[in-house]
């Protein structure tokens, strides 16, 4: 083997690691603590898991395939301002629109307390603090994947499908059902599951909503017995229920595939709506909008104003600095180490083609189909491992690697590679061999091809994926509240630690900058979707 | 006339037992335009890549300018050999000007030299001016010029055209070929043109190599490679050709038109060749050739023959001559014939 396959397989090998030990674990099952988990209500965990993540998965499917087909089918008022504000709610993280609509609608919110003083105390409200309200909340920040993915494939797929069904006799509403949907299967599939990869992921907000998953249990373990082999044990089953969503996606996909015809295929051509009609199509999307963007922001920005004029919360000076110093750091280390394995990677991949390489890539993005607390679990037992060995062979002296700078950012990088690996590779894609031949002919060096050819041509892309990587790791809760050194805290953390103790007011300081720096990768996403002439 | 490039029995297999290239030797002058000629996956794009060093022969050796770039435990990098290449689709580099893309291979310049040569360049293919521009902004066709203009800024000894007109649509390629060539030789450039199409190389090159599964099969100039093709596919491959068999004896043959000359004495059994232009038709009703379609091309008509027994032949003639579905007539040949000895099978 050549040093050529050795670099990508080492590095694969390097970054998938967190996850075979989680997966190692799955064969050398401890019994007592097994015992244990079954005390400590493990049936109730799968149960409420596996019903969040359908309920999710379904809710979804039906708010994004719903919004896509009124945005991509026809006009109404609105609807171009809709097409790209309804994807805003992805730069809202979950547990920010989480503890926004805990204050709104609990028994002690303003919504339940008008309600009260309009119609008397006993009046009826659902509990929020529910499996359903947890559903709601995590719909109405994830549904932005089926939504797009949705949008897409109507765009890209539909139209001739539509016309050949309309021409056949279909009307409208038939050839949705019986040929834009079925078309768009794939893409509505994979946007959804998506969708409930980031259900499995969430802890922090199911917490807010007394919903205990999986998720929820390992950190419960953790933070409650400090037990790393139960939470380890616990992550086994996170890791599993992931690669089940993994391959019922593949089998409901089925053959089909996503196909994506020339910029020249002829796009679905909207037909306008009127009187009630129309009005009720930019309800619907005003209503979606104002409920999952609209309501936590302007909620943000009041108590960002109260807190800064009637602070609730005696904090030091400087102490907010300190948080967002610590969280640029962090994030921007992240997206830059991300952005350089990825391009060494990829590279090297494309320099030696072969099976050992593209098997390698394929394990070291898998991180990202990962629940957070899998991988962080999975990095905290290495490197433990690692720890104990270090001071039995008594090369240190205590922990080097457990709670280090170094440790965090190798739990980020096995997380978030798949990004930055996705963009490097896209734009690698447009440099074409002959490229690289014709600069070769042109007597340019190795080295020279990679400064004027490669370089030029890939930083657009890998700047995308460096921005990605970089906001990402700003909302990161699971794996920094695991692996975070002792004291470094982020702005996430910050969040979620004041709405765990509902100082929501407070919370609301950090929650902002997070949804303002949310807004930039969603801006990028959208700005590469929406059609543009030639440059 | 000294030589420019030389492959000496170059053999490269990408997988084992098939030969992409086998044994192909090849010599071109300086300053002539040799065109490659050979239908898709023949090896001539394989040869072109092994003569730019882009990939490393199994066997053989290759020497540009009289220096040996590839040869046994000698493999030169692309970018020492001093070549230029030109492919199908331009690969410009997106990210640089026009400027800068024909400016690539002058880093070594200073500044206004440089400057100089790209403007002279870019006068030179028709296209002065135009420094500022990016790739995108330009047509296929005048992609197409500034990629020959790259290809010629550093002087190489031999510039390498591979398909470079076949992603043009007919018109424009027709055009564009003829303005190549002319700034080819007009430079005095060595040329190497791989080509598909028999007419863009026997109306371009200087010298013809016509290449079968890997080998060349024959090597001249174009009229001589349309007159005397060295076998009968590369007979069917240069042109439209009739394939009658025949007996030949000595200086003439035996054949369904009668008794025909031949260009070499032959005995035997062998396969004639009868270009279609070759054959002149006069109306005759006792004769056995009945006209069975016609298809009027505007210069010429193309007329298709058939005998009793099902022979049919191709004859090319005035678009002016009488000539219906279904008349009967007698074809005659103003020319000798070349005959190939009828394969044993």
């Amino acid at each position: 083997m050549s040093l050529r396959t050795l670099v990508p397989l080492s590095l694969a090998l390097l970054i998938v690691a967190p996850l075979l030990v989680v997966a190692a674990q799955l064969l050398t099952p401890s019994t007592e603590v097994w015992a244990l988990l079954w005390e400590t209500q493990l049936l109730g965990m799968l149960a409420s898991t596996a019903l969040l993540t359908a309920g999710v998965g379904i809710c979804t499917l039906l708010i994004g395939t719903s919004l896509a087909w009124l945005i991509s089918a026809y006009y109404f008022p609105g609807r171009r301002l809709f097409a790209w504000l309804l994807v805003l709610p992805l730069a809202v993280p979950s547990y920010v629109l989480g503890f926004v609509f805990m204050a709104t609608f609990d028994y002690a919110g303003p919504t339940q307390t008008a309600l009260r003083a309009w119609f008397g105390p006993e009046v009826w409200f659902p509990e929020i603090r529910s499996l359903g309200g947890a559903i709601v909340v995590l719909s109405l920040v994830w549904y932005p994947y089926v939504y797009l993915l949705a949008r897409a494939a109507f765009a890209e797929q539909a139209a001739a499908g539509l016309d050949t069904a309309r021409a056949l006799g279909l009307s409208r509403r038939e050839a949705f059902t019986r040929v834009a949907l079925p078309l768009a299967r794939p893409a509505l599939v994979a946007g959804a599951t998506l969708a409930m990869l980031e259900t499995l992921t969430d802890f922090a907000t199911v917490r807010f909503f007394n919903v205990p998953t999986l998720s929820e249990g390992v950190f419960r373990i953790w933070e409650g017995m400090m037990d790393r082999a139960a939470a380890t044990e616990l992550a086994t089953l996170l890791l599993l229920a992931a690669l089940l969503l993994i391959v019922l996606e593949r089998i409901l996909r089925g053959h089909a595939r996503f196909t994506q015809r020339g910029g020249t295929a002829p796009r679905l051509a909207p037909t306008p709506l009127r009187g009630w009609r129309a009005a009720t199509a930019t309800l619907a999307c005003a209503t979606v909008f104002a409920v999952a963007f609209g309501l936590p922001v302007v909620q943000l920005v009041v108590w960002v104003v109260r807190e800064s004029l009637l602070p609730t919360l005696p904090t030091a000076e400087g102490v907010g600095w300190r948080y967002i110093r610590t969280t640029v750091g962090l994030a921007g280390g992240a997206a830059l180490l991300a952005s350089l394995v990825a391009l060494l990677l990829a590279s090297s991949v494309r320099v030696e083609p072969g099976r050992i390489g593209r098997s390698a890539t394929r394990l070291a993005t898998l991180g990202y189909a990962v629940p957070g607390a899998v991988v962080g679990a999975g990095t905290l037992t290495l490197l433990a491992g690692l720890d104990h060995r270090l001071i039995e062979s008594g090369v240190a002296g205590g922990l080097l690697l457990t709670g280090s700078l170094a440790g965090l950012l190798y739990g980020y990088l096995a997380r978030f590679l798949a990004i930055t690996y996705a963009s490097v590779e896209a734009s690698l894609d447009r440099v074409t061999p002959q490229l690289v031949e014709s600069a070769r002919v042109l007597g340019a060096r190795p080295l020279r091809v990679l400064c004027r050819i490669h370089a030029p041509l890939v930083r657009s892309g890998l700047m995308v994926g460096a921005v990605l990587v970089f906001v990402d790791v700003m909302k990161e809760l699971p794996v920094t509240l695991l692996l975070r050194p002792f004291g470094m805290d982020t702005l996430a953390i910050w969040t979620y630690m004041l709405a765990a103790e509902s100082f929501w007011q407070a919370a609301a300081i950090p929650a902002l900058i997070i949804v303002g720096a949310g807004v930039i990768p969603v801006a990028l996403v959208m700005s590469g979707l929406e059609p543009r002439g030639t440059p | 006339m000294s030589v420019a490039v030389v492959l000496d029995a170059v053999s490269k297999s990408y997988q084992p037992g098939t030969r992409a290239v086998d044994e192909v030797s090849l010599e071109l002058a300086r300053g002539q335009v040799l065109a490659l000629l050979g239908p898709s996956g023949c090896g001539k794009t394989t040869t072109l890549r092994l003569i730019a060093g882009l990939e490393r022969p199994d066997s053989g050796t290759i020497a540009i300018a009289g220096r040996q770039v590839a040869g046994p435990g000698r493999q030169v990098p692309p970018e020492e050999r001093g070549v230029g290449l030109v492919f199908q689709d331009g690969a410009l580099f997106p990210h640089l000007t026009i400027g800068g893309n024909i400016g690539f291979a002058l880093n070594r310049q200073k500044q206004a030299a440089r400057r100089a040569r790209v403007a002279a360049l870019l006068d030179l293919v028709g296209m002065a001016g135009l420094e500022e521009r990016y790739p995108h902004q330009l047509s296929g066709g005048q992609q197409q010029r500034v990629a020959l203009a790259r290809a010629l800024a550093p002087e190489p000894a031999v510039v390498l055209l591979d398909e470079p007109f076949a992603n043009l649509d007919a018109t424009l390629r027709l055009q564009l070929r003829e303005e190549v060539i002319d700034i080819l030789r007009r430079t005095g450039t060595t040329t190497l043109l791989v080509t598909h199409d028999q007419e863009e190389a026997l109306s371009l090159a200087d010298t013809v190599a016509v290449m079968f599964a890997g080998r060349i099969r024959q090597v001249a100039a174009p009229a001589q490679l349309y007159a005397r093709p060295a076998d009968p596919q590369v007979a069917t491959f240069v042109g439209q050709a009739n394939l009658l068999p025949g007996m030949a004896c000595g200086d003439c043959a035996e054949c369904r038109l009668g008794r025909v000359r031949l260009t070499a004495p032959m005995h035997g059994p062998v396969q004639l060749l009868i270009r279609p232009e070759a054959l002149a038709l006069r109306p005759d009703e006792t004769a056995p050739w009945r006209v069975t379609s016609r298809r009027f091309l505007g210069h010429d008509q193309i007329v298709r023959l058939a005998l009793a027994d099902g022979t049919t032949i191709v004859a090319r003639c005035r678009p002016g001559t009488p000539i219906e579905p279904g008349a009967y007539v007698q074809p005659t040949l103003c020319e000798p014939l070349v005959a190939y000895p009828e394969e044993e099978s």
